[in-house]
């Protein structure tokens, strides 16, 4: 499903190059739950944002299913992105003018679907986060925790092939991370892939790989036990 | 136009800036429609023919330093030795001079009474050769009889009853068929006058009256002990007959001779003041365009540093550069779309008020159009470089948590 051979990143400012990956393969198959774990600085988000073709590789090959990624119109990679992959932020960027109905919306939008049948995934998916029946609300009305839920199901409605959460549970107290945790667990066992990159290797524990990220070099770790 | 819902609802959830927005575009939008109209209205004043051969025209005031009962032989002596210089084609005593705003004006009335009143027209008056030296055209009826061209003192009772009249009036005296009005008897301080012929055009002093088209002429020319004339140089000789006749008035002893002019120096003085009011008129309007291309500028970039980690959001959710570029650019038309049409509204209220206050034509339909095009225009030309920065922000710096 994801599959990366040789990819690295590095930076040139001025003459300086900075080596922000090192070359690195991975592979991560259809419903995977992998955590990216490392200290700040070590180069997990710019693994993310290559991983959610948010930012070019310099070197190696990117397959998303199957499809070569290097050298994609910005065009082709929205689209790819819309329709293969939802994103999860730490700080929910949810669209504090929209109520959730409207922000579950908003990634369906640049679909051919029709109203109805946004309609009919937007509620499946607040359904999911169990939230349907707030749909009216704003999210400012909502607790940090139902926020990121909403988050989710932004990230469902589309049903990408994959998750790619950056520190889901960062802004959330350890109740409100728990939950959020167990959602991401349920519908990674109904088949979503998930890529999470996280601090806390408690959280990490509960995935199925976890691969580490120390200054720029990309290692698989051995899982000590799964929840 | 998947994106004009969550537009509006952006928008109306938020509503104190955009809404302030359209105000300044319809504001600037009702002053804009209504003041281009006065300036293309003016322009049109500025370029309305005055009906005199201008170019071979020009103008002086003097006296007659004469016992009084000595003025009106004087003054025919002086036009007959004017009129025999090698460089002077002809040259009359006139009352008022045109485009000086300096001169009389009467109300024209249909019958003797006060409630038949047709029009006001500025009134010339004038010795024997004013329709030839002015350069004027009869276009219907007929010129003054000789007979009927007097110099005498001023007692309205001793006027011959004919008068001519400008094209301009006698669509006011005979509505149907202007030519018509030859022939017709009109009322004016209660006595009868008898529309004798009709001139083609002879503006009035007034450079700014909009009803400068309206003159009459009275065949009496009332003398004093000073007066003005107006000469008519033969073709390419104006300054010469300028020179001759300032020399040719000055052997009289007692005599001057003053305000000589070019009758193209006094159309471009008469018409000073309006030409510096249409400048400022012009720069009024460019000034609002800018002013409002900057509100729209300056509220575009406001929203895309307070949207931009929304922007980025929407990018890594999908939205390609062309999706962002298009949500701005529709936002921007909504939003000037709507201060035009709100603002078409007021400037028709505008229009109205003004129509009663200072008797304005109403607005053209073309200008709201035209008008209303070039603020679009002027607004997304305002947001476009704005929504291309947006289109271009990163969505993985734009979304990362601080």
């Amino acid at each position: 499903m994801l599959k990366m051979r040789g990819v690295a990143k590095s930076f040139i400012t001025d003459t300086i190059k900075t080596q922000a990956l090192q070359p690195f393969d991975l592979e991560i198959k259809q419903g995977e739950f992998v955590a990216v774990v490392g200290p700040s600085g070590s180069g997990k988000t710019t693994f993310l944002n290559i991983a959610g073709l948010l930012e070019e590789h310099s070197e190696g090959q990117y397959f998303l299913d199957e499809k070569e990624t290097t050298g994609l119109s910005d065009k082709q990679k929205s689209s790819l992105r819309n329709q293969k992959i939802g994103f999860i932020f730490q700080s929910f960027n949810l669209i504090p003018e929209l109520n959730l109905f409207d922000n579950v919306e908003m990634p369906l939008r640049y679909r051919d679907f029709n109203a109805k049948e946004r309609s009919e995934r937007v509620l499946n998916a607040l359904e999911q986060v169990g939230l349907a029946g707030r749909k009216s609300h704003y999210p400012q009305q909502l607790s940090g925790g139902q926020q990121q839920r909403v988050a989710i199901a932004r990230a469902l409605a589309g049903s990408p092939s994959f998750l790619l959460a950056d520190e889901p549970t960062g802004n959330l107290d350890s109740k409100m991370a728990d939950g959020i945790m167990s959602l991401l667990k349920d519908i990674n066992k109904q088949g979503t892939s998930i890529l999470m990159v996280t601090h806390d290797m408690e959280q990490a524990q509960q995935a199925g790989r976890i691969v580490e990220i120390r200054d720029g070099h990309l290692s698989e770790q051995k899982v000590a036990m799964t929840a | 136009m998947k994106d004009l819902a969550p537009i509006l609802k952006t928008l109306w959830k938020n509503k104190t800036g955009p809404m302030l927005l359209i105000m300044q575009i319809a504001v600037a939008f009702t002053i804009l429609i209504n003041i281009s109209f006065m300036a293309v209205s003016k322009l049109h004043e500025l370029k309305v023919p005055s009906g005199l051969d201008e170019e071979v025209l020009f103008s002086l005031r003097t006296n007659f330093p004469v016992a009084p009962d000595e003025n009106a032989a004087r003054i025919q002596q002086d036009l007959l030795a004017i009129q025999t210089l090698d460089s002077v084609d002809n040259a009359t005593a006139v009352n008022s001079i045109p485009l000086t705003s300096w001169g009389l004006f009467d109300s024209i009335n249909a019958t003797i009474d006060p409630d038949s009143y047709i029009a006001q027209a500025g009134t010339y008056t004038g010795s024997k050769e004013f329709i030839d030296t002015l350069g004027l055209e009869i276009v219907a009826g007929r010129g003054f009889e000789d007979s009927e061209v007097q110099i005498a003192q001023l007692d309205y009772h001793e006027r011959p009853n004919s008068i001519l009249v400008t094209q301009g009036l006698a669509k006011w005296i005979s509505r149907e068929d202007w030519a018509g009005a030859a022939g017709m008897t009109v009322y004016i301080n209660g006595q009868p006058y008898q529309v004798v012929g009709v001139i083609k055009e002879l503006v009035a002093v007034w450079p700014d009256w909009t009803g400068n088209e309206r003159s009459i002429v009275l065949p009496t020319y009332h003398y004093a002990n000073e007066g003005k004339l107006m000469i008519k140089a033969k073709p390419g000789q104006l300054e010469q007959a300028m020179e001759d006749v300032n020399g040719l008035l000055m052997q009289l002893p007692g005599r001057f001779v003053t305000d000589l002019e070019k009758f193209k120096d006094t159309r471009e003085k008469g018409y000073k003041g309006m030409e510096s009011s249409l400048i400022i008129l012009m720069s009024v309007t460019v000034g609002l365009i800018m002013l409002t291309m900057l509100g729209v500028f300056g509220q575009a970039r406001f929203t895309l540093m307070k949207r931009r980690r929304q922007i980025g959001t929407r990018r890594a959710l999908g939205a390609s550069k062309s999706h962002i570029m298009r949500y701005y650019v529709i936002e921007s038309i909504l939003v000037a779309g709507t201060g035009v049409i709100v603002g078409s509204l007021m400037a028709v209220l505008l229009n109205v008020k003004l129509m009663e206050i200072f008797r304005v034509d109403s607005v053209p339909f073309e200008y709201f159009l035209y008008g209303g095009l070039s603020v679009l225009v002027a607004s997304l030309v305002a947001v476009i470089p704005t929504a291309y920065s947006a289109a271009n922000i990163s969505p993985a710096t734009a979304t990362r948590s601080v």
